[in-house]
């Protein structure tokens, strides 16, 4: 496992050294819980419907959890059209300065891609809203906390579901209930929406918007039709278009992930 | 492990934008994950759950994984989420009981070895630290995570961690220093 690596030494003495890998080998999990967890972890529902498909004993949350993962996925791509996020890093200074010689030691597992994506901090509030619902839908049984999870990864599709609204919105459990077919087939419309655009061909991606907001005028996946709508009207041209719907889109829902990505759709154009 | 997702090699640093496994980041990561929890307060009879209900977190969330960060300082801050929930729950639980449970007993000190004494010590004096500076300090020093990203992950200003890193450094070692020249002189 991961070693111990002190970024810099200065100000640490041998002995603090000493006395800091003394502490970590205690704190280190051992070998029958790391192996006892993990078998726990491979027969969570959540994870057996990742690994396994969702065939019909899975149930109604195992498909719910399929097709909102791919709505997931989709917002996330339409998160990631304009581009790559600068890097968190920034160089230091200061103080900071004296230290930023050691600083890429001692690195674990880390994925060297550099794209679009949410710091740390979003995520942890992000764990902690989930794990709240779930913990507080059925706090003591285990097994059935992953079912529970799986509704909360339902809900997880970026936006806020409970602010959407209106008569046609439906809930991550609605979906679940039975709606999981036509989620679907919004995920199936926006994923073509989003390959026509990725492809360089904005009024395709316009059109597939089109079916989707005739067909899906209140659907789950409205807002990420609403900023992919955005970026192919400024892509096909329509800037002043793209910006009024940028603008209303933010007016709306100026928290949500994807507003950061609708604020920088037309830019440049 | 012998789920469908476990792979052999274990997350690298040279390996580009591929996608990691949930057993991949197990494997490589639980250990981590389970001293994090530790050190933000989750008791150890919680640990095992608790672990379990990160990886649960980070099975949904490891598509969304960019690699902006490392996967350690992610892992970081679902592990944060969790356990502020477990503490919220446990709070909620406490309040509950009319009998507190007895505190566990600790191992009679004649029987520790001097290792245990040392991370003993170490331990009370990061127990003696305001809980932002004691996360800066074991992120750092215990974990390798970059100040930088610690940095961000705990909202604070990148000159005032690193500051705050080098004083809680030699505050430790005049500690043991002291301790060295004279048992049970200084703690924090």
């Amino acid at each position: 496992m991961n070693e111990v690596r002190n970024i810099h030494d200065e100000g640490l003495s041998p002995a603090a050294r000493a006395a800091l890998a003394a502490l970590r080998a205690e704190d280190e999990m051992p070998d029958a819980t790391r192996e006892r967890v993990w078998a726990r972890i491979e027969r969570a529902p959540a994870v057996l419907d990742m690994s396994q498909g969702t065939g019909s004993s899975r149930g109604r949350w195992g498909g719910a959890a399929i097709v909102l993962a791919l709505a997931a996925g989709l917002a996330l791509a339409v998160v990631e059209l304009g581009g790559r996020a600068p890097a968190i890093a920034q160089a230091p200074r200061g103080e900071a300065a004296r230290y930023d010689g050691g600083a890429a030691a001692g690195r674990s597992a880390r994925v060297e891609a550099a794209g679009p994506g949410r710091t740390a901090t979003r995520v942890e509030a992000e764990a902690a809203v989930l794990e709240d619902r779930s913990s507080s839908a059925v706090p003591e049984d285990r097994s059935a906390r992953g079912v529970a999870g799986a509704g909360a990864a339902a809900e997880a599709v970026p936006g806020d579901r409970s602010a959407r609204g209106g008569a046609g919105a439906r809930g991550a459990a609605e979906a679940g209930a039975g709606d999981s077919s036509s989620l679907a087939a919004e995920a199936a419309l926006l994923q073509r929406a989003q390959t026509a655009l990725a492809a360089g061909d904005p009024g395709a991606a316009l059109a597939r918007l089109g079916e989707h907001a005739r067909g899906f005028k209140g659907g789950v996946l409205a807002r990420e039709r609403d900023a992919l709508r955005v970026t192919a009207l400024c892509a096909a041209g329509r800037v002043s278009e793209g910006r009024a719907e940028a603008a209303a889109f933010l007016a709306a829902h100026a928290g949500s992930l994807l507003a950061e990505r609708v604020r920088g759709a037309c830019e440049g154009r | 492990m012998s789920a469908a997702t476990t792979v052999d090699a274990p997350p690298r640093a040279d390996e580009g934008e591929r996608v990691l496994s949930l057993a991949e980041v197990y494997r490589a990561q639980v250990g981590f994950v389970w001293r994090v929890l530790r050190r933000l307060g989750v008791a150890d009879a919680a640990l095992e759950d608790v672990v379990h209900d990160v990886f649960l977190v980070v099975h949904r969330r490891l598509g969304e994984f960019d690699g902006r960060a490392a996967l350690t300082t992610w892992l970081f801050g679902i592990a944060r989420g969790v356990a502020s929930n477990h503490r919220r729950g446990v709070a909620r639980a406490q309040r509950k009981l009319s009998v507190a449970p007895p505190p566990g007993g600790a191992p009679d000190p004649e029987q520790r070895t001097e290792q245990q004494q040392l991370a003993a010590f170490v331990r009370g004096f990061l127990a003696g630290l305001d809980e932002d500076r004691r996360l800066l300090f074991e992120l750092a020093e215990l974990e390798g995570l970059k100040v930088p990203e610690i940095a961000e992950t705990l909202g604070m200003n990148l000159n005032t961690a690193y500051a705050r890193l080098r004083a809680v450094r030699e505050q430790l070692s005049r500690a043991l220093a002291d301790r060295e020249a004279g048992p049970r002189r200084s703690m924090p």
